[in-house]
């Protein structure tokens, strides 16, 4: 069973991406509501995969999905994006994200993100 | 000669778009927005209010204001169809995650027409309020079957 950490600052989103996880079966690693906490719960618990949202307070997304990549090069993170927020996303990819999602997202999208990251 | 910059139609336009777009099509409520009028340069505002600034090549406010029970419909359909009857701290994270999506849609509708904007994060208002700008406000209702959202824009080019 893959362990996915869900990173958000918004409490509701987190709540709906562990919804469509635990539906599919998938372990919850941890939740982190920022940049920083993400890096820190990483470094501990070595997930298989991590959403990541891109506006947090602390440290944005992109920030700590840059970070992560460079202490774990095979890092699997999939970012959370708002829509309209297009070139951050191209940053994110840049710097090793595996995908993205746009909100507001339907599971079956965050689904076959997640199955094309891991398969 | 007065240099005050005016709303224009297609910025408001889109983003009346998005919020219409993120209720029907993402929250699967029927609504469309009736006739607007002028608010002036206050306005008193619903029980809640999402309250978004815009930065960007164009500048100003977007505040979106609905009764409490249209503001628990649109957190149950958020939540895939449950019956809300109050707000909790998830049902006002809820409510501010509806701000960031309708904020997200404007943006990227406004970037069609070639403006590039960002939305500070959603602030929610509780109680009814007397909201005052500098600016006017146009007011657009969005009728729906779960209650009227009035989406109040003040948004005009920035001043270089």
């Amino acid at each position: 069973m893959a362990s996915v950490l869900i990173v958000d600052d918004a409490s509701f989103m987190r709540m709906m991406i562990k919804d469509i996880l635990t539906k599919n079966d998938f372990e919850i690693a941890g939740e982190a509501s920022n940049g920083q906490e993400a890096v820190d719960m990483y470094n501990e618990l070595k997930p298989d995969l991590v959403t990541m949202d891109i506006t947090m307070p602390e440290k944005d997304g992109v920030v700590a999905l840059k970070e992560i990549q460079s202490n774990y090069p095979d890092a699997k993170i999939i970012m959370c994006s708002a829509m309209g927020q297009q070139s951050m996303v191209i940053d994110a990819i840049q710097a090793g994200a595996k995908d993205f999602i746009v909100k507001p997202f339907q599971a079956d999208r965050v689904m076959d993100a997640i199955n094309k990251v891991l398969g | 000669m007065s240099s005050t910059p005016q709303m224009e139609a297609h910025h408001i336009n889109a983003i009346t778009s998005a919020a219409t777009t993120i209720v029907k099509q993402h929250l699967g409520i029927e609504a469309a927005v009736s006739k607007p009028f002028v608010s002036g340069k206050q306005f008193m505002s619903s029980d809640i209010s999402v309250v978004m600034g815009v930065n960007g090549t164009l500048e100003g406010q977007i505040i979106c204001t609905m009764k409490r029970e249209t503001a628990c419909s649109i957190v149950g359909s958020m939540m895939g169809g449950l019956e809300i009857n109050e707000l909790d701290e998830m049902g006002w994270s809820a409510v501010q995650e509806f701000g960031n999506w309708v904020a997200g849609k404007a943006a990227s509708e406004l970037s069609n027409v070639k403006e590039t904007i960002d939305i500070s994060p959603p602030v929610i208002n509780e109680g009814q309020s007397t909201f005052r700008m500098e600016k006017t406000f146009l007011t657009f209702p969005l009728g729906s079957d779960i209650g009227e959202i009035y989406i109040h824009v003040s948004v005009t080019p920035a001043k270089s």
